[in-house]
């Protein structure tokens, strides 16, 4: 089995005439993908890739059964069509917008988590289930099947460590982009829960970066509740400081922005942290073996 | 967009939020605006302007014509200050501490505390008990219980003012679009609440509020010695550090991991570029200009793309014309696989630019260049 999405998914596309998502559905439909119903507003009859489009997600649901909805939208509309994909019941609900005002963004994840919706988003590059399905962006040529579990923020480090492993003869059992942040529906801390239980995943891969204090709340999980190896690559070693908010203080954020810290915590926690590419492939070789 | 003092506080006049009468000047010679004694304040972004001098009590007409020369031209923490506020003088019976973040937190956040006026970061530090935080629902604001809660935790007389002052906090945030709204201090002056000091910032991606957003600029231009900050019609990322080589990546994570790895190769990166969500030609052409121009002594470009909702034909467009017309003589590595691969590396080739396809050998490659130069 795979996280989040498996064979049966039948996904729903929002913004599906849009410039991204047919070139998404595409793409999706490429994948394996189980593509039923898309939806845009005022373009309801049409058809992308033979998938009929309807004006609204309640409409595609008196005709069709969807259990995943993917969200291409402009960032001003990405509420209100969240909270329609929630109001149909959808079990996963990826956001791809990015740039949504963060107000909307503490709405749509508060009206998920109180429907039982996982979101993942947003700004994210959503998740593949190699060879089987994909709810996202990630480009099929550089994923096939396997038994590692890969979670990251940034959607192209996902590829990049993906590319690596496949290139290497290593496969992934799903492939999970979070998105930048600043805020979450779904964590690296969640998936990692998920590969837990995932009795396809044997080796998880933690891609982190710098800032925040989501690697932490992960390598806390991982010593309490993980008995899989963890291999992570946290990048941002010699980024370069600033850029960063300023919240009233130490008072709010964790305040653990550095890449020695997260590291520190996921040592701790047993995690096999690793420097590069070359040897995340190695450990993880190491750890399948 | 983060606000000066005196739009703050416009801001919180405008969700009716008590704040002292005040005036902006812009110029040092101006007229006293109010009678004396009042405060001039030093209209600057950043904290800590009160220790570096930024400001004063002004008693009569020789104390406002110093301080008004001296505050105007000075610099706090290399931060120009860029007007004075004159403000009438009230003397707190207490001083409160008020704020509501979405910074460093997953939640709208409120920080509450009767040690107002200090460093809230010192207080949490020291006297963690004297802090109060609470989440706030979106959907239902704050509950009479959690109000109930900060009454408490403050010890005010009278709650009803309290209350009326936390709703029009509540508002302020969620309307105004804010990312935070911090009072501090929050003055009990004759007994009733006053916003002394404001901090506000507006989320650049409230579409209620690009209005406000825009009127707010035009009023900075009639500050002293205000130059905007030069803003990115795109979503470019541009860094400057020093160094011999130039990256550009088409993604935060693996531009960060591009710059690990040149580190650890041995090479100093000049500057850090990225490309962000809305890519096209004409990102990737800005991109190019952008590192070019501001590195005209580098080594090497490294150019690192994998490509997902970026389609590689339009990197590929925009890197090449760039080149072409502007003769670029400088080394470009670049990396380039993903969405469209075959089309964007078949225009590199027309153009005469090698692709890689693995990260690591294409830094590799960059090393072993700038090394031999």
């Amino acid at each position: 089995m795979s996280i989040l999405i498996n064979k049966d998914t039948k996904v729903l596309v929002q913004g599906i005439t849009g410039k991204s998502g047919s070139l998404q559905t595409k793409a999706m439909l490429d994948a394996g993908t189980n593509i039923v119903a898309g939806v845009t507003p005022g373009k309801g009859g049409q058809e992308v890739y033979g998938i009929p489009v309807y004006n609204f997600v309640a409409e595609a649901k008196a005709q069709h059964d969807f259990d995943a909805v993917i969200c291409f939208v402009p960032p001003r509309v990405a509420k209100d069509s969240c909270f329609e994909a929630i109001d149909a019941g959808v079990k996963l609900l990826v956001l791809t917008t990015e740039e949504i005002a963060l107000h909307d963004v503490v709405e749509i994840i508060a009206y998920a988590k109180a429907h039982g919706t996982t979101l993942i988003g947003p700004g994210c590059a959503g998740v593949i289930a190699p060879g089987v399905c994909k709810v996202g962006a990630h480009p099929i040529r550089f994923f096939q099947k396997g038994s590692v579990g890969i979670v990251s923020k940034s959607g192209a480090l996902s590829y990049e460590i993906g590319k690596t492993l496949t290139d290497n003869g290593i496969g992934q059992s799903s492939v999970v982009a979070i998105g930048g942040g600043p805020i979450w529906g779904f964590t690296q801390r969640d998936a990692v829960e998920l590969y837990e239980k995932d009795p396809e995943t044997k080796v998880i891969v933690l891609l982190g970066e710098i800032g925040g204090g989501s690697e932490e709340a992960a390598a806390a999980y991982i010593k309490a509740h993980v008995t899989k190896p963890v291999v992570s690559l946290i990048v941002g070693r010699n980024a370069p400081a600033g850029k960063r908010s300023e919240p009233p203080g130490g008072v709010v954020s964790c305040n653990l922005d550095t890449a020695t810290t997260k590291i520190a915590a996921l040592e701790d926690a047993g995690v096999h942290v690793v420097k590069n590419p070359v040897e995340l492939v190695e450990q993880v070789r190491q750890l399948l073996k | 967009m983060n606000l000066f003092e005196f739009e703050g506080k416009q801001m919180m006049r405008r969700f009716d939020i008590p704040v002292p009468q005040s005036h902006l000047l812009v110029r040092d010679d101006a007229p006293a605006p109010m009678d004396y004694p009042f405060v001039l304040k030093a209209q600057v972004m950043t904290g800590g302007r009160g220790k570096a001098g930024g400001v004063k009590v002004c008693r009569n007409e020789e104390e406002y014509r110093q301080y008004a020369r001296d505050i105007l031209h000075m610099q706090i923490k290399g931060h120009n200050v860029h007007g004075l506020l004159a403000e009438e003088m009230m003397q707190a019976e207490k001083e409160f501490y008020l704020s509501i973040t979405l910074q460093g937190v997953s939640v709208p956040t409120l920080i509450v505390s009767a040690m107002g006026g200090m460093d809230i970061e010192q207080v949490s530090k020291e006297h963690p008990q004297e802090i109060l935080k609470l989440e706030i629902d979106p959907f239902t604001g704050l509950k009479d219980y959690q109000k109930k809660m900060i009454a408490r935790q403050l010890g005010v007389a009278d709650e009803q003012d309290l209350y009326a002052m936390l709703d029009k906090v509540q508002k302020a945030f969620f309307d105004g679009g804010a990312l935070l709204v911090e009072i501090n201090p929050l003055g009990l002056v004759n007994g009733k609440l006053v916003a002394m000091d404001s901090k506000f910032v507006i989320d650049d991606h409230a579409a209620s509020m690009a209005a406000v957003r825009q009127e707010l600029e035009n009023g900075r231009e009639a500050l002293y010695a205000y130059t905007a900050p030069e803003k990115e019609a795109t979503t470019i990322t541009y860094v400057p550090l020093s160094g011999d080589v130039a990256m550009i990546s088409d993604g935060a994570g693996t531009g960060m991991l591009t710059l690990d790895l040149l580190y650890d190769a041995g090479l100093q990166v000049s500057s850090f570029c990225e490309l962000g969500g809305m890519t096209s030609a004409e990102v990737m052409y800005r991109a190019m200009q952008l590192t070019v121009e501001n590195n005209p002594d580098v080594k090497a470009i490294i150019v690192v793309l994998i490509g997902g909702f970026n389609r590689m034909d339009n990197m590929a467009a925009g890197l090449t014309k760039y080149c072409e017309e502007h003769k670029i003589n400088v080394p470009i590595f670049c990396r380039m696989c993903g969405t469209m691969e075959e089309e964007g590396i078949r225009i590199m080739k027309e153009h005469g630019f090698a692709t890689y396809n693995v990260l690591t050998e294409t830094v590799e490659a960059i090393a072993k260049a700038v090394k031999e130069v």
